[in-house]
C-alpha cells in the first residue's frame, strides 16, 4: 500500500464526497510501474464532477493507455476541504490510479478549457509540491504541459509551462509522451527536451520566445530566443477522426458527475461561421466520424456501463450529413432498452420535433434555443442563422406538443449592440407569451419563458478578437434595464452572469505574457481559485492583485484593438487568414452575413492545412433544404 | 411487490476504499451493473418509475462491511449459479456480490424485517474494560441531531444488544457490538465507540477508529437470524 493511501485512510472520513478521491472507477486504468515507463498525470483544473464530464478526458486517457510503455493517470482539484486536510497532514496531491504523488509523475498535462480555470492550475501545482514557474523547476521535476481550446492564446499561463500544445491533441500528445520517454531512457536535459519537441507541429514552447513592449508599454511583437524554433506555431490538424481509435468503454464515475453518462463526438469543427464563437473557428475543418463508428460506439458505451442515457456531440448536431439515419439507428437500439439519447445543439426542424418527442414521451423537459441577439440586425452582425420567424413557428410547434417551458439564451454587449436590440429580447419573449395565450388549448395557461443572458467576451481567433468589451459599469446598466422591462412581463423569467466574471475572462482570453504575475498575484497573495464557482470566486482578490500589478481598467485586452497592432496570440497560427478574420469583421459592422461554408466556400484558408470536406458540399442541394429549414 | 415476479436477495462486500461510497451513489452504481447484465429488474409504476431494488441497510460513510444485503424483484427467473458472476464482471475493486438466492415475494421489503446488526470495531488504544460502562443505568452517546445539526445526548442502552470485551490487536484492540439497527430504533457502532473511549477518558483520534460490519440480522423464534433467512 502506498505511503499516500495509508493518509487516505484517516483523512478521507472527514472530507465531503470523498469518493471523488478514491480512484477505482470501472475501466480506470491501473499498471505496473516500471522505470522504462513514461508515468502522464492528466490534470483536469477543476472539480471531480467538471472533469470527469469531459470528453477529452475519456479519449486522451483511453488513446495514452494504450501504449504500453505510457501510463496516463488522472488529478482534479479537491474541494477546499479536501486540500486543507491534505495540507494539514502533509499528503501531496497524487494521482487517482496507484496514488502516486504527482510530483514524482514525468510529464503532468493541464487541460485548458476555461479562462476561469487559471488560477486552479497554480492551486494544483502547489498542492502537488511542484514549483509553478517552468523557470524554476529543476532537471528532476516534472514536465508540466497544456493542451485544449485556450492553448490558442496560452501567453497569460505561458510561465507556468514548459510545452503548450496546440490543436487537435490525440496523435500530438502520444508524440511528445513519446519524446518524454526518450528523454528518460537517453538521459537528455529538460533543455534539450523542449528543443526537439518544438518541431513537433502544433508545440509552443514559451521559454524560446520573449514578449517585447514598446515604449508605451503596448505589445510589440516578440523574439525567438531559440533559432530552432518555429516562427510561428501552426496548430496540429488530426485529418480524419475515423483514423484514431475511440474509447468503446469510459471510465464510469462512482459518484454523480455533472454529465453521468457516456458520450460519443461526431464530428469536430463547424461550418456555420457565428462570427463570435471561438470553438466554431479554430476547431475548423469539420472532420466527421462515420455513422457507423457513431452507433457502434454508444452501443459500446452503454453495454459496458450499463448507464441508460447517452449522448452525442457537436458543436452544431442537426449539420452531421447523416443525422437522420444516424438518431434512427440510435433510437432503434435505445428505445426498447429505455436509454435516453441527449441531442444537444440541435435545430429545431420538423424531424427534430419527431425525434424529441419521441425521446421524451409524457415528460418533456426543457426546450432550448440559442437566439444569442435580440433583433435580426444584431443576429446578422454575428451571423447566428436564425430568425425570429423560425423561432416562433418553432415554438407554436413545441406548445403544441405538450412542452410548457422554453430557454432562450442571448449575449450582451455584443458589437454594435444599441438599447434597441435589448428592447428585441424583450419584444420577443412578449411575443412567445402572447402565442402560449393563443395556444392556451395546449398549454393550459401554464408556459414559462426563461431568458438567459451572458456578457459577450471578445475571443482571439474570431472576427471579434479587435472590438471593445463592454464594461462592467455597461453590463450592470444594460442589465438593470432589461430586468426591469422582463420583470412586467408574466411567465418570463430573467437570469444572467455576474459581469465581473465576463471582465476577467475577457483579460485572460485576450491578455498577454504580463498576467503570469497577476495570476501568481491573485493565487498566491489574494488565495483566488475556484473562480469559475460563484460561491468561491474572490472579486475583491482579484481586484486588488490586479491593482497591484499595474492591470488597469485601460488594459488592451478590454479592446478595442487596432487589426495592424501585433496581438499575444499571434504566436499561434490557427490555420485561419487573417484576412478572413478582417473581412468577417467588416461585413459585421456593415450588418451582412456570411452563408453556411457548406453552400460554398468562404476561404477562411483552413484547406491550405488540411482536408476541407464539407466546403460546397450543400451548393447543389440549396433551394430545396434552405426552403424546408 | 408484482405476483409472478421472481424475489432475490444477494450479499455482497464493501471493503477498502470502496466504504467511501455513498448509500445514494452505491444504488446508482447497482443500477447501472444491472442494466449492464442485462437482469430485467421489475419497475415502480406511476408517473416516475424506478427499479424495484432494495440496499436492506443503509451502511454509515467510511464504515467498511464483509456482509450488506440488496433485493431485487425481476420479471423472469434468474440462474442463481451465475448471477454474482454476471453482476460482479462490471463492479469496481472492492464491491462484490458473494451469494444469492431467491425469496418469497412479500409486501414488505427486507429492511421493513431487520432488528440488529454486528459490527467489528477497531479502537486506537490498549484493551480497557467494558463491563463498567455498559452496567451503568444509561449509556449515553453523542448525537447529531438530523434537524438542528446540534450534538444531542441520548441514552444507548436500550439500543446495546452485546459488546465484546475488546482484545488487544496490532495497533490497539478490537471489540464486536451487537447493535439495535431498525428504522427507527438504531445505534450507530461509531457513537457508542466514543463514548466509551470518553467514559474511560481516553483520548483518540475520530478518524483512527474502523469500523466494519460483519452481519445484519432479523427477528425469528426469538432469536436473531441473518436477515435474508428471515422468511
Amino acid at each position: 500500500m502506498s505511503s499516500v493511501q495509508k493518509q487516505l485512510d484517516r483523512l478521507l472520513p472527514k472530507v465531503e464526497k470523498p469518493a471523488r478521491y478514491i480512484g477505482g472507477e470501472l475501466n480506470s486504468v491501473v499498471k505496473e510501474a516500471r522505470e522504462d515507463m513514461l508515468r502522464f498525470a492528466f490534470c483536469f483544473p477543476d472539480s471531480y464532477e467538471i472533469g470527469m464530464s469531459y470528453v477529452g478526458l475519456q479519449l486522451l486517457y483511453y488513446l495514452v493507455n494504450k501504449h504500453e510503455d505510457l501510463w496516463c493517470e488522472r488529478a482534479f482539484a479537491p474541494a477546499k476541504d479536501m486540500a486543507r486536510e491534505m495540507e494539514a497532514a502533509g499528503v501531496p496531491l497524487y494521482t487517482l490510479e496507484s496514488k502516486t504523488p504527482l510530483r514524482e509523475c514525468d510529464v503532468i498535462g493541464f487541460t485548458l478549457q476555461y479562462e476561469l480555470c487559471y488560477t486552479n492550475i497554480l492551486y494544483m501545482l502547489k498542492l502537488a509540491g511542484v514549483p509553478l514557474r517552468a523557470a524554476d523547476r529543476a532537471e528532476d521535476d516534472p514536465v508540466v504541459i497544456a493542451g485544449g481550446p485556450c492553448c490558442f492564446n496560452a501567453e497569460p499561463v505561458a510561465d507556468f509551462f514548459d510545452i503548450v500544445q496546440v490543436g487537435d491533441g490525440e496523435e500530438q500528445l502520444i508524440e511528445i509522451l513519446e519524446l518524454a520517454r526518450q528523454r528518460k531512457l537517453e538521459g537528455w536535459s529538460r533543455e534539450e527536451l523542449l528543443r526537439r519537441a518544438c518541431s513537433v507541429q502544433g508545440i509552443y514552447v514559451p521559454s524560446f520566445y520573449e514578449p517585447l513592449y514598446g515604449e508605451d508599454g503596448r505589445y510589440a511583437g516578440y523574439k525567438k530566443l531559440f533559432e530552432g524554433a518555429p516562427d510561428v506555431v501552426l496548430r496540429e490538424f488530426l485529418d480524419d477522426l475515423n483514423t484514431v481509435d475511440y474509447p468503446h468503454k469510459t471510465l464510469v464515475p462512482l459518484v454523480e458527475v455533472v454529465h453521468d453518462r457516456p458520450s460519443v463526438e461526431i464530428f469536430r469543427g463547424c461550418t456555420r461561421g457565428c462570427r463570435f464563437c471561438q470553438a466554431g473557428m479554430n476547431y475548423r475543418p469539420v472532420r466527421e466520424r462515420s455513422k457507423d463508428e457513431v452507433v457502434s460506439i454508444a452501443k459500446d458505451q452503454l453495454a459496458d456501463s450499463g448507464h441508460q442515457e447517452v449522448s452525442v456531440l457537436s458543436l452544431s448536431t442537426s449539420d452531421y450529413s447523416e443525422f437522420e439515419p444516424m438518431v434512427l439507428e440510435l433510437m432503434d437500439y435505445c428505445r426498447p432498452r429505455q436509454i435516453g439519447i441527449s441531442l444537444p445543439s440541435l435545430r429545431m426542424d420538423n424531424f427534430s420535433f419527431r425525434i424529441l418527442d419521441e425521446l421524451q414521451g409524457v415528460r418533456k423537459t426543457g426546450l432550448t434555443f440559442a437566439a444569442e441577439a435580440g433583433t435580426q440586425r444584431l443576429r446578422d452582425v454575428i451571423n447566428k442563422n436564425v430568425t425570429e420567424e423560425h423561432i416562433m413557428t418553432a415554438l407554436s410547434r413545441a406548445m403544441e406538443m405538450g412542452w410548457n417551458a422554453v430557454k432562450i439564451y442571448f449575449m450582451m454587449g455584443l458589437p454594435t449592440e444599441t438599447y434597441e436590440d435589448l428592447d428585441g429580447i424583450v419584444d420577443l419573449a412578449s411575443r412567445i407569451m402572447e402565442l402560449a395565450k393563443e395556444k392556451r388549448e395546449f398549454t393550459h395557461g401554464r408556459f414559462n419563458v426563461n431568458i438567459s443572458v451572458s456578457n459577450f467576451v471578445p475571443k482571439p481567433d474570431t472576427p471579434f478578437m479587435w472590438c471593445a468589451q463592454n464594461t462592467e459599469e455597461e453590463f450592470e446598466k444594460k442589465h438593470v434595464y432589461l430586468r426591469d422591462r422582463l420583470r412586467k412581463i408574466k411567465g418570463v423569467n430573467y437570469r444572467y452572469h455576474g459581469s465581473y466574471g465576463s471582465h476577467l475572462e475577457a483579460l485572460l482570453a485576450r491578455g498577454g505574457r504580463y498576467l503570469c504575475g497577476a495570476l501568481l498575484c491573485a493565487f498566491e497573495k489574494y488565495g483566488c481559485f475556484f473562480d469559475a464557482w460563484t460561491e468561491s470566486f474572490n472579486i475583491q482578490g482579484w481586484k486588488s492583485a490586479l491593482r497591484e500589478c499595474g492591470i488597469g481598467e485601460d488594459d488592451p485586452a478590454y479592446g478595442p484593438l487596432d487589426p495592424a497592432d501585433p496581438q499575444p496570440w499571434e504566436i499561434i497560427d490557427c490555420g485561419i487568414k487573417k484576412e478572413f478574420f478582417l473581412r468577417e469583421w467588416e461585413r459585421a459592422q456593415r450588418g451582412e452575413t456570411t452563408p453556411d461554408c457548406r453552400y460554398g466556400c468562404n476561404d477562411c484558408g483552413i484547406n491550405a492545412h488540411a482536408t476541407c470536406r464539407f466546403a460546397g458540399s450543400l451548393t447543389a442541394v440549396k433551394e430545396g433544404s434552405e426552403a424546408a429549414r | 411487490m408484482t405476483e409472478g415476479n421472481f424475489r432475490y436477495v444477494l450479499r455482497f462486500y464493501k471493503r477498502g476504499n470502496m466504504r467511501f461510497i455513498s448509500h445514494l451513489d452505491l444504488q446508482r452504481l447497482f443500477k447501472r451493473v444491472l442494466y449492464r447484465a442485462g437482469i430485467d429488474v421489475d419497475f415502480t409504476k406511476g408517473f416516475n418509475p424506478h427499479p424495484k431494488i432494495n440496499i436492506v441497510q443503509p451502511l454509515s460513510l467510511g464504515f467498511e462491511s464483509e456482509c450488506e444485503y440488496f433485493e431485487m424483484e425481476c420479471l423472469s427467473e434468474q440462474d442463481t449459479e451465475t448471477l454474482c458472476e454476471r453482476l460482479n464482471a462490471a463492479m469496481p475493486a472492492g464491491l462484490a456480490f458473494t451469494g444469492c438466492r431467491r425469496i418469497p415475494l412479500d409486501k414488505k421489503n427486507l429492511s421493513a424485517f431487520t432488528f440488529a446488526a454486528e459490527y467489528i470495531v477497531d479502537l486506537p488504544c490498549s484493551p480497557f474494560e467494558t463491563g463498567d460502562i455498559l452496567a451503568q443505568e444509561t449509556v449515553p452517546v453523542l448525537k447529531r441531531d438530523k434537524k438542528t445539526k446540534a450534538m444531542v445526548e441520548k441514552d444507548a442502552k436500550p439500543l446495546i444488544i452485546s459488546v465484546s470485551q475488546p482484545c488487544a490487536t496490532e495497533n490497539g484492540c478490537r471489540c464486536v457490538m451487537i447493535l439495535r439497527a431498525a428504522s427507527n430504533e438504531t445505534l450507530n457502532p461509531l457513537n457508542l465507540a466514543e463514548a466509551m473511549l470518553r467514559y474511560k477518558g481516553i483520548g483518540y483520534v475520530k478518524e483512527d477508529i474502523r469500523i466494519t460490519r460483519t452481519a445484519i440480522y432479523g427477528q425469528k423464534g426469538g432469536g436473531l437470524v441473518p436477515v435474508c433467512d428471515i422468511f
